[in-house]
């Protein structure tokens, strides 16, 4: 089994790696809490080339911080429950101790051996508590074995009644846990391959295992499950090696025990993905990571890239790599040690370059530490330097930066061009769901940020700025187009978020019908771009009082009044259903200190303090006392009709 | 290399496994003896010699040691050939 190039592009451990730990474990241990530094080393020593015996000591630690009343700074939690028709415990110490890497303390609840079933139908007791997700890994097992060989023409009613069974137990799962379900894609072990024409014989195991992959994929892409590719990864680690039938047939594990931390990895960067923590800016080093050569010194003509050298066209694959991330919604900055206008020479006239310089939302080229340079970026795009992934093949820049900013992630890349993409790949930083409108958009809307704020630079008056953006701001009520963009926005919202409820997927479906209360979903757009969905509102509607009981909004249009207008068209459907009062509450958590003022802010006077810094706060709905927004207000015909019956 | 070699390679694995468990690593060590010592771990052990010696154990070969001493002497007698083949 080869688990090395997919461990290549951790950073080695250093010589004091278990010291390290220990001390943050005594720390634990005697009751303390992490401060943000050691939270930031925490997650870097995390992140390192760990052996099985240090990952039982990550484990450990992982299990200590579960323990801790608030999560340390960068820290979010993340319970997960693992079903399969095999043996998965030792996953779940792996996938604990994984988690720390991205920032995430996950308790993974096992469940009975082989429960699947029981569990999806309601048979078996439902684990208490509420889950973040629901893995399902089902092996080859879960294929009938011995269908009838020659049955062409029966084949596909009975992959319909599989693919049948298979559904009733993801949504199963997904109604009973009210949690999303991550689906395991099934990998085929060497034994299902008698022949190469099983793939052309009905009934045989392994065309039913691939049918089945697809049919997981195909469920993943209508948003009906969350896929998590292991069949992909099993192949990369090499069959032979990630299945081992001696624990198979001893212990009932579905592979080899030694792949566990590959795979609990890869697991964590999809929920890092799911919970809004993947990378979201691909930053690039140019000398010698995007061209051979030094620019500087050798001169446009002198630099490698292109067809023609095999070190040119493996730069170019870096390129390609980029160009393809910034399709999906990544966001490319140029960083380089280096004058702007020799580093911007090669993007402007070398004819083989792929990247030009519209395809960066910000270019710094200087001679300032690539860290300052990396803060300086994230200011400028309005995003956390733990949503930066640094590519640079000099070791001593890497390492420059991972000190100084221990968030910033900043993979290994070897010595030879040819490895970048799969280093940078097997990190796993830039996993993602199927993608959406917003994804694909969101580089302009990062390009519109950086753009307006130069605006914002040259007009003074702030109101004036506001109006020249021209903003339309549209509310409608929840629906199942909006619904995954609305779970995603609920689950990564942490700082506008004044209560910080997280809902479900199936509960903010069940929203879309429900008359007790009003939800809705808000998009803006102004003359530079689309932001997309930036805010969605869940308000209870119990008779003549209404509580605003979740509140989130993309801390990206900040300072644009979009949250005073979405109180003032609240204001006037309230006023209409003849409400008495609306109610709004702040609960306070380490990273909602933003909203502390808010309601106050929006003219609610406060009704009660809980003594811990949450309070409850009440608005009469009076029209007269909405102010005009800077935008225009487009209001999709249901949202305006009350969906209380208090009238 | 001799049973208590391996023991001695072995002991560090142990340690990681059983972070409770303070007592000695010898020959006479059973599963007994230590309270985080169940099934799992006892899967966890198996491979964790394996990857640390380089060798495969059979399906039947684990199910009969009945202490730390028989598993090191299996260590012993599965290494031999690859220890020799080598120098």
């Amino acid at each position: 089994m080869s688990l090395e190039p997919l461990q290549a592009w951790r950073e080695p451990m250093p010589a004091d790696w278990r010291g390290e730990i220990s001390r943050l474990a005594e720390r634990l241990s005697a009751g303390a809490a992490l401060d943000a530094e050691q939270a930031g080393r925490l997650r870097r020593l995390a992140s390192m080339r760990t052996g099985a015996g240090e990952r039982l000591q990550l484990r450990r630690l992982a299990r200590k911080l579960l323990a801790l009343p608030e999560p340390p700074q960068g820290f979010r939690t993340f319970r997960l429950l693992l079903v399969s028709n095999r043996m998965l415990s030792f996953l779940a110490g792996d996938v604990e101790a994984a988690g720390l890497a991205r920032g995430l303390m996950i308790e993974a609840v096992e469940t009975d051996y082989d429960a699947v079933r029981a569990l999806a139908l309601g048979a078996a007791e439902r684990p208490a508590g509420r889950f973040d997700g629901v893995l399902l890994m089902l092996d080859a097992g879960f294929v009938p074995a011995g269908a009838d060989l020659l049955d062409h023409a029966g084949e596909a009613s009975a992959f319909a009644a599989l693919c049948a069974d298979y559904d009733v137990i993801a949504d199963g799962l997904r109604t009973r846990l009210q949690a999303p379900v991550i689906a395991a894609t099934v990998p085929a072990p060497p034994e299902l391959r008698l022949s190469s024409a099983d793939m052309a014989v009905a009934g045989a195991q392994l065309r039913q295992v691939a049918q089945l992959n697809a049919h997981i994929a195909a469920r993943a892409a209508a948003g009906g499950v969350v896929v998590f590719d292991l069949a992909g990864l099993a192949a990369q680690i090499g069959a032979a090696g990630f299945f081992d039938p001696v624990r198979f047939f001893q212990a009932k594990t579905p592979f080899a025990l030694q792949a566990g931390g590959v795979v609990a990895d890869a697991l964590t960067a999809l929920i890092a993905a799911m919970t809004g923590r993947a990378a979201r800016v691909l930053a690039l080093d140019l000398d010698n990571t995007l061209w051979g050569g030094v620019v500087a010194d050798d001169g446009v003509a002198g630099i490698v890239v292109g067809q023609g050298s095999p070190e040119g066209e493996a730069f170019l694959a870096v390129q390609q790599y980029a160009l393809e991330l910034r399709r999906r919604g990544v966001a490319l900055v140029a960083c380089s040690k280096n004058l702007e206008e020799i580093a911007r020479e090669p993007f402007r006239t070398h004819p083989d370059m792929l990247l030009r310089e519209e395809h960066f939302s910000v270019f710094l080229a200087n001679f300032d530490d690539k860290a300052t340079n990396l803060a300086r970026a994230a200011a400028m795009l309005d995003l956390d330097p733990s949503a930066f992934v640094l590519l640079d093949d000099n070791p001593a820049e890497r390492e420059r930066v991972r000190s100084a900013l221990p968030w910033a992630l900043v993979p290994e890349l070897g010595e030879d061009p040819a490895h970048f993409v799969r280093l940078a790949v097997a990190s796993g930083y830039f996993e993602h769901l199927p993608l959406t409108a917003d994804d694909t958009g969101r580089v302009a809307a990062y390009q519109a940020r950086a753009d307006a704020k130069a605006l914002q630079a040259s007009i003074g008056d702030y109101g004036a700025y506001l109006a020249s953006l021209e903003m339309e701001l549209a509310i409608a009520p929840f629906d199942a187009i909006g619904r995954a963009r609305i779970a995603q926005l609920i689950q990564k919202s942490n700082q506008f978020n004044p209560t910080t409820r997280r809902y479900s997927e199936p509960e903010i479906a069940a929203m879309e019908t429900d008359a007790g209360c009003v939800a809705w979903q808000v998009r803006l757009k102004d003359r530079f771009a689309d932001h997309g969905m930036i805010s969605a509102i869940v308000v209870r509607t119990a008779g003549d009082v209404w509580t605003i009981e979740g509140w989130v909004m993309s801390c990206r249009v900040l300072e644009r009044g979009v949250e005073a207008a979405i109180i003032g068209q609240l204001t006037l459907l309230a006023a209409q259903a003849g409400v008495r009062e609306i109610v709004g509450l702040y609960r306070p958590t380490p990273r909602n200190g933003l909203v502390r003022d808010l309601y106050p802010r929006l003219g609610f006077e406060t009704v009660a303090t809980d003594g811990e810094g949450g309070a409850t706060y009440r608005l009469t709905p009076d029209p007269a006392s909405i102010a005009a927004p800077p935008m225009r207000i487009v209001r999709a015909a249901c949202a305006s009709a009350p969906a209380a019956a208090a009238l | 290399m001799t049973q208590d070699e391996v023991i001695g390679r072995i002991e560090p694995i142990l340690r990681d496994l059983f972070d409770e468990y303070e007592g000695p690593v010898t020959a006479a060590l059973t599963a007994n003896d230590v309270e985080q010592w169940d099934s799992l771990a006892n899967v966890q052990l198996m491979v964790m010699v394996e990857v640390a010696f380089g060798i495969k154990f059979a399906t039947t070969e684990v199910t009969s040691l009945s202490n730390l001493g028989e598993l090191a002497a299996l260590v012993v007698r599965k290494a031999q050939p690859k220890a020799a083949a080598s120098t």
